[in-house]
């Protein structure tokens, strides 16, 4: 070969390696970033997963017109106490509770709602919509 | 040899020029397909982060027979917050958005994760004792407060009218 042919592969294996040099940080940022995403998709699906609560208890007491509801985390992740909805016969109604801001794995919590007529039918929503039902008895 | 020197001269031109244009082509390419990732990313993140739920008791959602108001409880279950202003909601083929609907957020004015909004909407000629099928939908709000990425969810449910 040539000087000038050799010259010429010369020039054009620099240009590639210079492309690629030039290229790297930016495929390299996105990957990185695409990974982050990825990761936390699974911690949440895995934070999903073990959240799980169970109503052990719900009564209504006709004399003071409260609805006694009682939630165990029955999941591995604490449930925070104002990320629970209570739908009474259809309707969302406030809570009360003395529990604090969380409710921990294994822990339970008696939770009231007041003003309730003859309430039937109780539905608890949690963290990721995750839900629980109860026909409400008396007390 | 003057010959030689000159065709050298433009064998080696050529060259710079290939060299050049070759990787041009190849920096735009690998540029579009990190685009293409980031893309990815994001989408993935604001998927994550929007997400709404129907937590209506569905044996009992609230209709009022007199004006045909439907209320549905839509909850943020997703980590970052939701457009109010971008809520769709549907029942029985009925859909409605924008001032057809009204929207409060309970406890609060921005509809952020594990907060819950309550929706008006009518909807004509609603009975007890069937089963009818809506949902609702919205766009998600990144932390830079741009409309990113879309939830909805869906419901079978009886109406409880009053």
């Amino acid at each position: 070969m040539s000087a000038g042919g050799a010259a010429s592969v010369a020039v054009l294996v620099f240009g590639m390696v210079v492309a690629l040099a030039l290229a790297q940080p930016s495929l390299d940022s996105a990957k990185n970033e695409l990974e982050d995403a990825r990761e936390e998709a699974s911690k949440e699906l895995v934070s999903i997963r073990s959240t799980e609560f169970s109503i052990t208890s719900c009564t209504h007491n006709n004399t003071t017109g409260r609805l006694n509801v009682t939630i165990r985390n029955s999941g591995a992740t604490v449930i925070p106490v104002d990320e629970l909805s209570f739908v009474v016969d259809g309707y969302l109604r406030s809570l009360s509770s003395d529990c604090g801001k969380n409710l921990y794995p294994l822990g339970s919590c008696l939770f009231y709602v007041k003003n309730v007529t003859t309430p039937s039918r109780l539905r608890v929503v949690g963290p990721y919509g995750i839900a629980a039902q109860c026909d409400v008895g008396g007390a | 040899m003057a010959g030689t020197a000159v065709s050298e001269l433009i064998f080696f031109i050529a060259a710079l020029l290939i060299s050049a244009s070759v990787a041009g082509v190849f920096i735009t390419i690998v540029d579009e397909y990190a685009e293409d990732l980031e893309d990815e990313a994001s989408l993935l993140k604001q998927d994550m982060r929007s997400s709404l739920k129907v937590i209506n008791d569905q044996k009992a959602v609230p209709y009022e027979n007199s004006s045909g108001n439907l209320t549905f409880y839509l909850k943020n279950v997703g980590l970052g917050e939701l457009s109010t202003a971008d809520i769709v909601v549907s029942a029985n083929g009925t859909t409605s958005a924008g001032d057809d609907i009204k929207v409060k957020v309970v406890g609060g004015s921005e509809w952020s994760p594990g907060r819950v909004v309550e929706v008006i909407f009518k909807v004509s000629g609603m009975k007890e004792g069937v089963d009818y099928h809506g949902w609702a939908s919205t766009s998600g709000i990144s932390e830079k407060g741009v409309i990113r990425g879309h939830t909805q969810d869906m419901i079978v449910f009886r109406i409880e009218g009053g």
